[in-house]
């Protein structure tokens, strides 16, 4: 399994993470039809980039992007309140 | 030139430099050959610094004969990642759209170790853009795959492959490496070598490319935990030019006379805590098991072990991931937008960078949101033990010819730290423990609280004093 940023294409889950798991991988490689979601955001891509993107490439990219919105709801099952801030700080600057 | 300067450490050529037995050019001239001999057989080297290199020497050799010693790397050879911005020669990031870059100044890490005395002899190859666009091959960088040591018909792992593939061949004695998740650890591995990747801000990132302001790491990788900590210690602390960094130093852990056993084994002057997690051992390749086993045993004097420990059940694949992804994206928009994505090597990644576009807003600041609660909870694990040891991959090295998803079938990874730990910024070290399938090697890996990068070197020493599996040299001839 690749080091650094394996969500970028989103169809792939990363082994080194606790998510990982033997049927997340088996869903994975099912590849369900994109939601229809997916196919909306991906055809923002396919306006902006069409000219250069070939059929194939789209479809995956449409894969990739279904892939990260399964993942993503993992992001808002964990709680969260208004308090609980990005992790960084913006720092005014003034020169000298 | 005897071979035996090849795999020496860095103390040993340290002693060898001080005892006037070699010059620093002798050593520089050394390393340079071999880069030049053997680097292309293991796709370990961008650019070869011949004429820094032979320049830097030659001043290192006139302080020493002043008698002016900057310390343990005065006059030690070493190669970085080529992401490291390094004056008078092209800083690739290892794809082809930037193959001519040039830079007009150092990155802070390389001027910090000239500021040491250590002479630069390779910018080393490395997976493009840092794996950032998605790729699924060995194959992923415009110098070809790297290949290890061990097998050249096997990754030395990335994104630091040519670091990792260098330092297992002995064409330099240590060299710099980068993670953003798993990219110092993973090579160290699968090349056989030690690699400490350090706490998130430890080390500055100034002159380095960015794939993840929030994640990318910069730490060395060398033969053993001692030279790595003897590299951290010239790198680490504040850098006025990257806000990241953060006020703190790393001083290389004494090693007091009372610690040293008859044998030349290290013995702390307390047992280590070690937490070993839950399932750490299951799912993954039977002689990575055994050898992680193993090393446990040889500790067993020195270390106390809790198992079945459990992370935080908290999303650290899916906010690491969209972090990666989206600082990503804004990182190489220009590279996406302009259409130069499709000059990259591997086809996934030519295509990869496109889907991160539709990343919501939404989401990747939810991920910064988890990410503060998920520190705490990791931090609050962490600190009940002195370090969580685990395998460092789930398998040897793939083969260079295979996607990685079909590089070891039936292997579904185990319980695993590299994911989370990379989110949240702490550090570990991966120090090598056996061999497995194929006789490619195996690591151990050891992850503390942040800032406890001390505590890695002293369990690393603490092994490597037990063990000579970070002696063994591949069968590498020049």
């Amino acid at each position: 399994m690749a080091a650094a940023a394996p969500f970028v294409l989103g169809d792939l889950p990363e082994l080194t993470s606790p998510d990982a798991t033997p049927a997340a991988l088996t869903q994975a490689q099912q590849a369900p039809e994109p939601s229809a979601l997916a196919k909306a955001l991906a055809e923002g891509i396919r306006l902006r980039y069409g000219d250069r993107l070939t059929a194939d490439d789209l479809r995956t990219i449409t894969r990739a992007i279904d892939g990260r919105l399964r993942g993503a709801e993992r992001l808002y099952q964990a709680a969260l309140t208004n308090a609980d801030e990005p992790d960084f700080v913006f720092r005014v600057y003034r020169g000298d | 030139m005897p071979d035996d300067l090849s795999f020496a450490s860095v103390a040993e050529l340290g002693r060898r430099l001080r005892a006037r037995k070699v010059s620093a050019t002798e050593l520089a001239t050394h390393f340079l050959d071999r880069l030049e001999s053997l680097g292309p057989t293991f796709g370990a080297v961008v650019t070869v610094t011949r004429g820094r290199a032979l320049s830097e020497a030659a001043a290192a050799d006139r302080e020493i004969a002043r008698g002016r010693w900057r310390g343990p790397l005065h006059g030690i050879p070493y190669g970085v990642k080529d992401l490291l911005a390094a004056e008078g020669y092209p800083t690739s990031w290892g794809a082809a759209p930037y193959e001519n870059q040039l830079f007009a100044a150092d990155a802070t890490v390389v001027a910090r170790l000239k500021a040491a005395g250590a002479v630069l002899v390779a910018k080393l190859a490395m997976v493009e853009l840092a794996g950032g666009m998605g790729y699924n091959q060995a194959n992923a960088s415009f110098t070809g795959p790297g290949r290890t040591p061990w097998n050249p018909d096997y990754w030395s792992g990335g994104s630091s492959s040519g670091p990792g593939a260098a330092v297992a061949a002995g064409l330099v004695p240590f060299a710099i490496g980068s993670e953003t998740s798993g990219s110092i650890v993973t090579p160290a591995a699968y090349s056989g070598v030690t690699g400490l990747r350090p706490t998130y801000g430890l080390v500055s990132r100034h002159g380095a490319m960015a794939l993840s302001w929030t994640m990318d790491k910069l730490g060395p990788m060398g033969r053993s935990a001692e030279d790595c900590a003897l590299v951290l210690a010239a790198i680490a602390g504040k850098d006025p030019e990257d806000p990241s960094s953060v006020d703190r130093k790393f001083f290389v852990p004494p090693l007091r006379r009372a610690e040293r056993g008859s044998g030349g084994e290290v013995r702390p002057r307390r047992k280590l805590r070690i937490g070993i997690l839950k399932n750490a051992d299951q799912g993954i390749q039977a002689e990575v098991a055994k050898n992680f086993r193993d090393a446990l045993g040889v500790l067993k004097d020195v270390i106390t072990v809790t198992e079945n420990v459990e992370l935080p059940d908290l999303p650290y694949g899916v906010v690491g991931g969209t972090i990666i992804a989206v600082e990503g994206a804004s990182a190489f928009d220009d590279l996406v937008d302009s259409g130069r994505v499709a000059q990259l090597t591997a086809p996934e990644d030519r295509i990869g960078g496109y889907a991160a576009l539709a990343i919501p807003a939404r989401d990747y600041v939810r991920a910064l949101r988890l990410r503060r609660p998920m520190g705490k909870a990791l931090d609050a694990l962490l600190k009940q033990f002195d370090a969580i040891a685990t395998p460092t991959r789930g398998t040897v090295a793939s083969p260079i010819d295979k996607p990685f998803r079909d590089a070891w079938p039936g292997v579904t990874g185990g319980a695993n730290i590299i994911g989370p730990a990379n989110v949240v910024g702490v550090p570990s070290i991966s120090v090598p423990n056996g061999f497995g399938v194929q006789n490619l090697p195996t690591g151990l890996c050891f992850t503390a609280r942040a800032f406890e990068e001390g505590t890695l070197v002293q369990l690393g020493r603490l092994y490597q004093s037990r063990t000579d599996w970070h002696k063994q040299r591949p069968p590498v001839t020049a």
